[in-house]
């Protein structure tokens, strides 16, 4: 060793709480993203869940083999919608045949020929005159040749059958409406309501899904990150180190915390986009007020899991402690599926359950586009759950480990 | 044993415990702990495990609180004290994600200070080590980051409890020498160690704890040259009966087949057992010099054996 001196090595300063808390957040951050769990936990994991369900889930556009009559076809394809539906044009036998052999999932048939130079020129909504021969309810006069339209269904689909059927129906209906010139008698509207604090959604599944796993990231990336690798610190002896120092234990936790906002930012932003370039799923509400429930979700759940790593005695007895605390309410407070869905004692269960409240909050601006007015129960019940969490864990934190005595 | 040698005089006093007292359970680690350390030198506190110095030291640094008594640092209470005292722990202590260099850096920022990381680095003899990780280092090296972490706030008091546990002989003899240079530099530096010769070569003073209790303290030479005894004789023989024998008439103990004593007349000793003891049953005799780890034994160490049967 030479022989230095010390003195010129160190330049001294004074201990402020800021820039205490700033340098342990730099460092907390270094420490977070040279950490292969958490991206692996924080990111890769939910990222697959979104993924994967939404494949599964996601209503891809089916194929609908389709025969109709040349001077029909133009009416017929304003009324299939293409996100829905791949349009096949196919021989009445053909159509049959593709249903069958599993080609196509659906199939259309009309049969019947409108008059000739009278369809052609039809634009939607305009008057249409009788077709000869087509014997619909309320035509003015017979047609010489109906028009029957046949609907192919493959067996044992029911659900998706039905929506089909709906869907075929509606272009059967369309057609009645403009050949006849009769305009609808009865109007349909469609509604979403809120019912019971949970919203009747239209969305598709990955849409439901993709807060929900966004909510359960961030729950984990709260309880795990952060406080395994507190509990982790405190197990080799690091955090009394730093106890032997003069920063502040606000300031230390606070940098913490701080880089852990930071990766939740980054987990948040990079799921919702994911979700957005796989599946279109964006975001319908203010981002502001997403920002602001995932600041209220982080908050509650890091200061929960500050608190398990104050109460634990070790890193096994702190991960079984958070896994208790998150795996139930990952099935439990309605992440894959609607609460509302459950069985009454279930959704009793629930009500104790931040993530249930974090998620639906979370579904509420994401996916329902609604405002704070619609999710300020949701953010009070985690704020005030945080609240408890942090003054106990700060009451209870130990920078050594729990039963440690020296000698 | 205990009282203090009268040649030991002391002035500028930089720490003072008083009536320390803490227990785990029923257990007293310390129990009424009485002394203090002179400021810009040199001071070890030596006890067998259990005797109660690393929970002392720990009240020292500010981790622990006492269930009586006080510490006083420079004035202040060790938590006030944080700022200017340097502390190396026993165990653990680093963040095994970070470098060297990010190591010492964060933990000056957490003393307000910057830190020439690679000056400190080259200090603790780690210079080709700046950009390894701490979990890349060895147990050796680990404990040398352990030291440069304890001056990143060039401290006036620098505590470093078994600073040289499980380094090579040469990088312990480092360092010695840089825990010289600490305290020729005119800070006040505590020691506890297991190695005695540590202790011995690089002590001013040297407290001695047993049962969370002071036994005896002094300089190195004055503890060894306590009771005027300078010589230590050890004599193998192959007749047990013999050693009670000569513990009887000559003034020693016995340790094992082993007679020893400690003597201020190496000369008339070895007389003295070649008349008693026939040369057929006399194995072999050492005369040496008496150390500082003959004085460990006789205090700490015997009560140590009492201990064991509990």
């Amino acid at each position: 060793m030479s022989a230095p001196v010390l003195s010129q090595m160190v330049s001294k300063g004074t201990v402020k709480w800021g820039r205490s808390l700033f340098d342990v957040w730099k460092v907390q951050l270094l420490r977070l993203f040279r950490n292969r769990q958490v991206f692996v936990f924080n990111l890769l994991v939910p990222l697959m869940m979104i993924l994967i369900f939404g494949a599964l889930f996601q209503g891809k556009p089916t194929k609908v083999a389709v025969s109709v009559p040349a001077s029909l076809r133009q009416l017929v394809g304003h009324d299939l919608p293409g996100s829905s539906f791949v349009v096949v044009n196919a021989t009445p036998s053909q159509a049959r045949l593709d249903v069958q052999n599993g080609t196509a999932e659906w199939g259309l048939v009309i049969l019947g020929a409108a008059p000739h130079g009278q369809v052609g020129g039809v634009s939607q909504g305009s008057a249409v005159s009788p077709v000869q021969g087509l014997s619909l309810p309320g035509a003015d006069s017979a047609l010489s040749t109906p028009v029957v339209a046949t609907i192919y269904l493959q067996s044992g689909n029911t659900t998706a059958n039905g929506a089909f059927q709906a869907e075929a129906g509606a272009v059967v209906a369309g057609l009645n409406q403009q050949l006849s010139g009769h305009p609808p008698v009865v109007l349909s509207h469609v509604d979403n309501l809120q019912v019971a604090g949970s919203a009747v959604r239209s969305e598709s599944y990955v849409s439901f899904l993709t807060p929900g796993v966004i909510a359960y990231a961030i729950t984990t990336a709260g309880m795990l990150s952060a406080g395994m690798q507190l509990v982790n610190d405190r197990e080799r002896g690091a955090l009394r180190r730093i106890r032997a120092t003069p920063v502040r234990l606000s300031a230390f936790l606070g940098g913490i915390v701080a880089a852990q906002l930071v990766l939740i930012i980054i987990q948040t932003v990079i799921l919702f986009a994911s979700a957005y370039l796989f599946y279109g799923v964006a975001v319908q509400g203010s981002l502001l007020v997403l920002g602001l429930v995932c600041l209220a979700g982080a908050f509650c759940f890091l200061a929960t899991g500050f608190l398990l790593v104050s109460v634990s005695k070790g890193p096994q007895a702190a991960i079984t402690m958070a896994n208790l605390f998150t795996l139930p309410q990952l099935f439990i407070a309605g992440i894959f599926y609607p609460l509302s869905s459950a069985p009454d004692w279930l959704q009793h269960l629930a009500v104790v359950m931040p993530l249930r409240y974090f998620s639906e909050a979370l579904r509420s601006v994401a996916a329902d586009g609604l405002g704070l007015g619609a999710i300020w129960g949701d953010l009070l019940f985690l704020l005030l759950f945080g609240c408890v969490a942090a003054v106990l864990a700060l009451r209870t934190f130990a920078f050594e480990p729990r039963g440690g005595a020296a000698a | 044993m205990t009282g203090e040698p009268d040649t030991n005089a002391r002035t500028d006093v930089a720490i003072v415990v008083s009536g320390l007292i803490k227990r785990y359970g029923a257990v007293a680690a310390v129990d009424g702990l009485d002394f203090s350390i002179e400021a810009g030198k040199l001071t070890s506190i030596l006890g067998a495990n259990g005797a109660g110095k690393t929970t002392t030291l720990e009240i020292m640094e500010g981790l622990r609180t006492a269930d009586a008594g006080e510490i006083r640092i420079l004035g202040m209470t060790p938590k006030e004290a944080r700022s200017i005292t340097g502390v190396q722990l026993q165990e653990g202590t680093l963040y095994e994600d970070l470098s060297c260099l990010e190591t010492l850096r964060f933990f000056g920022r957490m003393y307000g200070c910057m830190v020439d990381g690679a000056g400190l680095l080259s200090m603790v003899g780690l210079e080709q080590k700046g950009h390894l990780r701490a979990n890349q280092l060895s147990g050796g090296q680990k404990r040398r980051l352990q030291m440069a972490i304890a001056l990143v706030n060039d401290p006036e008091v620098v505590i470093l409890d078994e600073p040289t546990t499980g380094l090579d002989p040469v990088t312990r003899r480092e360092t010695w020498n840089l825990i010289s240079r600490l305290k020729e530099d005119g800070r006040t530096v505590v020691l506890t160690t297991h190695y005695i010769d540590e202790a011995e070569a690089l002590s001013d003073w040297v407290i001695i704890v047993d049962r969370g209790k002071v036994v005896t303290q002094g300089t190195p030479a004055s503890l060894v040259r306590a009771g005027g005894n300078t010589a230590h004789v050890e004599l193998d023989v192959r007749d047990p009966a013999m050693v009670q024998r000569l513990v009887s008439l000559a003034s020693g103990r016995q340790e094992g087949d082993r007679f020893v004593a400690d003597t201020a007349d190496p000369a008339g000793m070895v007389r003295t057992l070649a008349e008693l003891v026939p040369p057929e049953i006399m194995a072999s005799l050492r005369i040496r010099s008496r150390s500082l780890e003959d004085v460990f034994l006789e205090t700490a160490g015997y009560q140590l054996e009492a201990q064991v049967p509990e």
